[in-house]
């Protein structure tokens, strides 16, 4: 017994006596980095301001040049999508964590965010996008009848045209149907054990 | 604007803790460049934190629960390409090594950091502050586990660190 927990020990000295790899890093080269990140985070804020304001740009001038309703109704809510993932992508950038937390808390709240995403729960998250789908469904039924027939439309090359269509669709479906759900009793195994562990 | 004492508290984090986070990036990346990058995260992260730092946990808990999530996100991003096991798995199957082939202080480091590594957190994580030389209450403190749980992992670190280590000693 006692020479087994030497044992351990001897482990534990070899382990925190290995030789040093690195050199130290110095407060300026850290600080430094800390700058640019900073930077690379101010940087894309702005940039996400300058796309959203052209595209509300964009939305004023054709809201002004077309008086029907329908139309201006469509080009009302691509401006409300477009703040509305401007919104979510801000909040995504800011959103306030505490680097501290304790480790199980933290996987806990990781596993989570893993366990929504899997289970397809995290819709909520997509909501900004909706007037965006609104809008492009409005166009599709203003332009129907339109648009003409392309020519020559046999069933053959309409195969073809949906051939890439039909292969995204079976891979979907694969990762819906055997990749997720084992992704997901795996998650589900991985939070259980950690829920028990922090009892 | 950095205050004084964010840089006092990080320069002596750094030179209290800095050999240990090393440690740690070693047990969480096997490829260099990797572990560079990690190590970097890791002193980064630190010095941003430690700008909040409000003694509501010592600065040891403080330095390695910073460095522990930094590492369980890296380790979660390539999560998907390794296969990681917990404590429990690991007990019941032996890697496969002559335990007295591996005597070399080197070989048995390496081993060492494999075993790490092969770990899914929080095992990972016990396992590393168990090296360290961290108590049950101090591993409970950074990990926020229970004792209980945390006695029973140590225990199955002590069984699968027997099964792969002493093997060869033990009459």
């Amino acid at each position: 017994m006692s020479d087994q927990s030497s044992d351990h020990e001897d482990l534990r000295a070899l382990w925190q006596g290995q030789r040093k790899e690195f050199d130290p890093m110095s407060l300026e080269h850290i600080q430094a980095i800390s700058r640019r990140l900073d930077r690379n985070e101010q940087r894309v804020v702005i940039a996400m301001i300058a796309v959203a304001a052209i595209a509300l740009f964009g939305v004023g001038q054709a809201w002004q040049k077309n008086p029907d309703l329908p139309i201006r109704v469509m080009f009302a809510l691509y401006g409300l999508g477009t703040v509305g993932c401007f919104a979510m992508f801000y909040r995504m950038m800011h959103m306030t964590r505490d680097p501290t937390e304790p480790g199980g808390v933290f996987l806990r709240r990781r596993l989570e965010q893993y366990l929504r995403l899997a289970n397809g729960r995290n819709l909520v998250g997509l909501l900004p996008f909706a007037p965006w789908v609104i809008s492009m469904l409005v166009v599709g039924f203003l332009k129907r009848g339109h648009t003409p027939p392309p020519p020559h439309l046999t069933g053959a090359r309409l195969a073809l045209n949906l051939l890439p269509v039909a292969l995204l669709a079976a891979a979907w479906l694969a990762v819906m149907l055997f990749y997720r759900p084992r992704q997901m009793r795996r998650l589900r195994r991985d939070l259980d054990d950690l829920n028990a562990a922090m009892k | 604007m950095r205050s004084i004492g964010q840089e006092q508290r990080y320069l002596e984090a750094a030179a209290e803790f800095g050999p240990a986070l090393d440690r740690l990036a070693r047990g969480y990346e096997a490829d260099p460049d990797l572990r560079r990058d990690l190590r970097q995260e890791i002193h980064v992260q630190l010095w941003r934190s430690l700008a909040k730092f409000d003694g509501r946990c010592s600065l040891k808990t403080w330095v390695y629960r910073v460095a522990h999530n930094v590492a369980a996100t890296h380790v979660l991003k390539r999560k998907a390409k390794v296969q990681l096991v917990g404590l429990d798995e690991l007990e019941n199957a032996p890697d496969g090594a002559d335990p007295e082939a591996t005597t070399g202080e080197r070989q048995a480091i390496e081993r060492l950091r494999a075993l790490v590594r092969s770990l899914k957190p929080p095992d990972s994580q016990i396992m590393l502050l168990y090296l360290e030389g961290f108590d049950a209450a101090a591993i409970g403190e950074v990990t926020a586990l229970s004792a209980g749980a945390v006695a029973v992992k140590i225990h199955r670190i002590k069984t699968v660190l027997a099964e792969r280590f002493h093997q060869g000693r033990t009459p």
